[in-house]
C-alpha cells in the first residue's frame, strides 16, 4: 500500500469518525446534564439528514438555508421530546428505565421515517460540487470540509458556550451536581432543556452534512445510534473532548481494518481494540473515573 | 315500523361480527361462499421490502384478472386472498396460518426471510408455495418453488458478457447481509469458470455504512478494469456515490434487485456512465427470439401494466405475474387431484412467460436458465439491451 491509498484510508475513516464524533458530543452533553444515556440521538441524525433532504426538494433552496432551517427545527424539536417524553419519564422512571424509554423513541423515529419517506433510500447534492479535490494524488470530496465544518463549529460553539458564559458555568455547575445546582437556585429543568435543544442541533448539523455523502433509509437508526454510543463511551461519557477523540479513533480503526480484512472483521477488530482500550482505561479516553463508579 | 327494527336488531351485530372476523384477517379479501380457486398472495407492501412486493401484488393481481377474462380455470373464478407481511417473518407466519385451509395454494413473500419462515408451515399443509424470492433454492421434490434467475446464472451472464467484452480483471465489492454474502459467491464462481478471468478484489462492507472509501481504494488499487456491486438499497446507493466521489471511471455490474425505476431515479446524480444489469426476459423482451407469440404476451402485459398502473412495470411484477400464471396453469391441469398441483407444475416443460420460459423438473422448481437472462443498461431513462 503506497502511501497516498494510506492517507485516503485514513481520510475516510477521520471522516466517518466526524459523523460518529458529533453523535457522541450531542449524547455526551444530555449525559452530562441529565445522566440519560440518550441512545436516540443517532436516530435523530437519520431523522434530520431525511428532513433536510425533503426541505431542499419542496423549497428548491441552497444547501446552508436548509441547514439553518434543519438546525432550528431540531434544537426546537429536541427541546419539545424533553419535555414531553425524557422529563417525565426522569421523574418517574429509574436511569435504567429512562435508558429504555431512548430505545423507544429510537425505535419510534425509525417507524416515523418508514411511515413518512417510505423504505427507499436517501441522498442530497454535496453542499459545493462533486467533483472532488485532489491534493497530491489524495481524492479529497468538497463535502469532507463541511462535515469536518460541522464538528469543528459543535466544538467550538459549546466550548465558549460551556467556558465563556454565565450559562455555561450554569450548565457546569448543573453537570458537576444537580441537586446542588438546584439548591442554589438554578433552574435544573431549563438547563437541561437547553442541553437538549443543543444536542437537536448538532444531530441536526451531523444529519444534514453527511446525507450528500451517503445514503440514508429508515433501518440505518440503530448502526447510527450504536456506534456514537460506542463512541461517546470509548471517549469518556459526559466529556466533549472524549467523544471527539472516541468518535475519530473509532472511524479510523474501522477505515484502516477495512482495508485490510474483510468488512466483518474489521468492526469486530476494531470494537475489540476498543475494548482493550476500556479494560486499560474504564472511564475511556477522557471521562474522569469517579464517573464509572458513580 | 317494527318488523325494520326487528330486523335491524339481528343484521347490525351480524355485521359487526363480520366486520370483526374482516377485520382479524388483515387483508382477507374473499369470502369462500361460491367455488373458485383461491390463492393467497403473501407480499411486503408495507416496511423495508415493500420496494419489491407493492409490484408484486400488482403483478398477481394483473394476472388474476387475465386468467378471469379468459374464463377463469376449468370454469371457475381464480379469487386472491391477499396478505401484507410488513417485511417481517413473523407476520408471513400468520398471515400464512389464516391462510390455510382457505387457499389451494401461496405465492410470496417478497424476500427470503419471509419464504423461509412461511416453508415449514406450507410444507405441512401440503400447499404448493411459489416463493417470489430468487434467494431460496427450493428441496428437488419439495412443495416450495423459487421465481426469477438463480444468482449464479446472473453472475454467469455477467461474467460471460465481460469476458466478450474482452474485460477480464474484475473487483467484487459486496455488502455483507445475506443477499450480497450469496451473490459474492455466485461471482466468485462464475469467474473461476471463465478462463482467464481473474476477481482482482474481493471486498465486503457493512451495507449500513456511512462510506466505504477504504473498501473502495483498496479495490481501486487492484486496478480492476469493470466492478461487480452485489448490494441493494442504501447498501448500493453508498458504494455508487463512493465510486462517483473518488472518480473511478469503470464499468458495474450490479443485481438485478436494483432493477426498480424507484432505485435508478434515486442514483441518477452518481450513476457510472457504463452500470449493467443482468436480467430476465420481461427487461429486454423486444431483443428476445421467443417468437412472435411471446412478443405478444409480453406486449399484452406490460401495455396492460401501464393501463393499469400509469407506469412500466419492473422487477417486482414479472415475477407475481407469472407465478399466479404458472400456478393457475397447474389447478387446470390438476382439476381437483389431491396434489395434482405439485405434480402439474413440475411437468410444466417450455410454459411461456414474461420473466422467462419455465421447465420444471421434480429436481428443478426454477425453471429460468441462463437463456432467459441478458445484460440490460441502466439509464436515467430506465433499462435498455445490450447483448449477452
Amino acid at each position: 500500500m503506497n502511501m497516498v491509498d494510506s492517507i485516503q484510508v485514513v481520510l475516510g475513516g477521520l471522516i466517518v469518525g466526524c459523523v460518529y464524533a458529533l453523535i457522541a458530543v450531542g449524547m455526551s452533553l444530555i449525559y452530562s446534564v441529565s445522566r440519560i444515556i440518550n441512545l436516540a440521538q443517532g436516530g435523530f441524525v437519520v431523522l434530520a439528514a431525511l428532513t433536510a433532504v425533503s426541505l431542499q426538494q419542496r423549497l428548491g433552496t441552497s444547501p446552508f438555508v436548509v441547514l439553518v432551517l434543519v438546525v432550528l427545527i431540531f434544537t426546537v424539536g429536541l427541546g419539545a421530546v424533553d419535555i414531553v417524553v425524557m422529563r417525565p419519564a426522569a421523574r418517574r422512571a429509574t436511569p435504567d428505565q429512562v435508558l429504555l424509554v431512548t430505545v423507544g423513541v429510537l425505535q419510534t423515529i425509525g417507524g416515523l421515517l418508514l411511515l413518512l419517506w417510505g423504505s427507499l433510500p436517501y441522498t442530497m447534492q454535496p453542499f459545493t460540487g462533486a467533483k472532488p479535490l485532489v491534493i497530491g494524488g489524495v481524492k479529497i470530496a468538497t463535502q469532507y470540509f463541511w462535515i469536518v465544518g460541522a464538528l469543528a463549529l459543535a466544538v467550538a460553539g459549546l466550548w465558549f458556550l460551556l467556558h465563556r458564559t454565565g450559562l455555561g458555568l450554569t450548565m457546569r455547575a448543573t453537570a458537576q451536581n444537580p441537586e446542588a445546582a438546584r439548591l442554589n437556585g438554578v433552574d435544573v429543568d431549563r438547563v437541561r432543556l437547553i442541553a437538549f435543544g443543543i444536542s437537536g442541533a448538532m444531530a441536526a448539523l451531523a444529519g444534514a452534512t453527511v446525507i450528500p455523502m451517503t445514503f440514508l433509509q429508515f433501518d440505518t437508526v440503530t448502526p447510527y445510534a450504536v456506534t456514537g454510543f460506542i463512541a461517546a463511551v470509548i471517549g469518556g461519557l459526559g466529556s466533549t473532548a472524549g467523544a471527539v477523540a472516541g468518535g475519530l479513533l473509532l472511524g479510523v480503526l474501522e477505515g484502516v481494518f477495512s482495508r485490510y480484512t474483510s468488512s466483518s472483521l474489521a468492526e469486530v477488530a476494531a470494537i475489540a481494540v476498543l475494548i482493550i482500550l476500556l479494560l486499560l482505561r474504564p472511564a475511556g479516553l477522557f471521562g474522569r473515573v469517579s464517573e464509572v463508579r458513580r | 315500523m317494527r318488523r325494520p327494527a326487528r330486523r335491524a336488531r339481528v343484521v347490525a351485530p351480524a355485521a359487526a361480527l363480520l366486520l370483526i372476523s374482516a377485520a382479524g384477517c388483515g387483508n382477507l379479501s374473499a369470502t369462500t361462499k361460491d367455488r373458485a380457486y383461491t390463492v393467497g398472495v403473501v407480499t411486503s407492501q408495507t416496511g423495508g421490502a415493500s420496494q419489491l412486493g407493492l409490484g408484486e401484488l400488482r403483478g398477481a393481481r394483473l394476472a388474476a384478472e387475465y386468467v378471469n377474462a379468459h374464463g377463469g380455470i376449468n370454469g371457475h373464478r381464480l379469487r386472491l386472498i391477499t396478505a401484507d407481511d410488513q417485511s417481517n417473518p413473523q407476520q408471513a407466519v400468520l398471515a400464512t396460518r389464516r391462510m390455510i385451509g382457505k387457499v389451494d395454494a401461496i405465492i410470496g413473500s417478497s424476500v427470503s426471510g419471509d419464504c423461509n419462515a412461511m416453508i415449514p408451515l406450507t410444507t405441512s399443509a401440503h400447499l404448493v408455495h411459489y416463493c417470489l424470492s430468487p434467494g431460496i433454492k427450493p428441496k428437488p421434490g419439495s412443495s416450495v418453488w423459487s421465481a426469477s434467475a438463480h444468482t449464479v446464472t446472473l453472475a454467469q451472464r455477467a461474467m460471460e458478457y465481460w469476458k466478450n467484452q474482452s474485460i477480464t480483471r474484475i473487483g467484487l465489492i459486496y455488502s455483507t447481509d445475506a443477499s450480497g454474502e450469496d451473490g459474492a459467491a455466485a461471482v466468485r464462481k462464475a469467474a473461476a469458470g471463465q478462463k482467464g478471468m481473474l476477481v482482482t478484489a474481493d471486498v465486503g462492507y457493512d451495507p449500513t455504512a456511512v462510506s466505504i472509501t477504504s473498501q473502495l481504494q483498496k479495490v481501486a488499487s487492484s486496478r480492476p478494469q469493470a466492478l461487480v456491486l452485489w448490494s441493494t438499497g442504501a447498501g448500493a446507493g453508498v458504494a455508487l456515490k463512493g465510486i462517483s466521489q473518488m472518480g473511478l471511471d469503470l464499468p458495474v455490474v450490479t443485481t438485478d434487485g436494483n432493477a426498480t425505476y424507484a432505485f435508478v431515479r434515486r442514483i441518477a446524480d452518481y450513476m457510472p456512465k457504463t452500470l449493467l444489469i443482468p436480467a430476465t426476459q420481461d427487461f429486454w423482451w423486444e431483443h428476445s427470439t421467443r417468437g412472435s407469440a411471446t412478443r405478444s404476451l409480453e406486449q399484452a402485459y406490460h401495455r396492460r401494466y401501464h393501463e393499469k398502473y400509469g407506469e412500466e412495470p419492473d422487477f417486482g411484477p414479472g415475477v407475481a405475474y407469472d407465478a399466479m400464471l404458472l400456478v393457475g396453469d397447474a389447478m387446470r391441469r390438476a382439476e381437483g387431484t389431491p396434489g395434482g398441483v405439485r405434480h402439474a407444475l413440475e411437468r410444466e416443460s417450455g410454459f411461456p412467460g414474461v420473466v422467462g420460459t419455465y421447465r420444471f423438473s421434480p429436481a428443478d422448481h426454477r425453471g429460468l436458465t441462463i437463456d432467459d437472462v441478458a445484460m440490460v443498461r441502466v439509464t436515467r431513462a430506465g433499462f435498455s439491451y445490450v447483448g449477452r
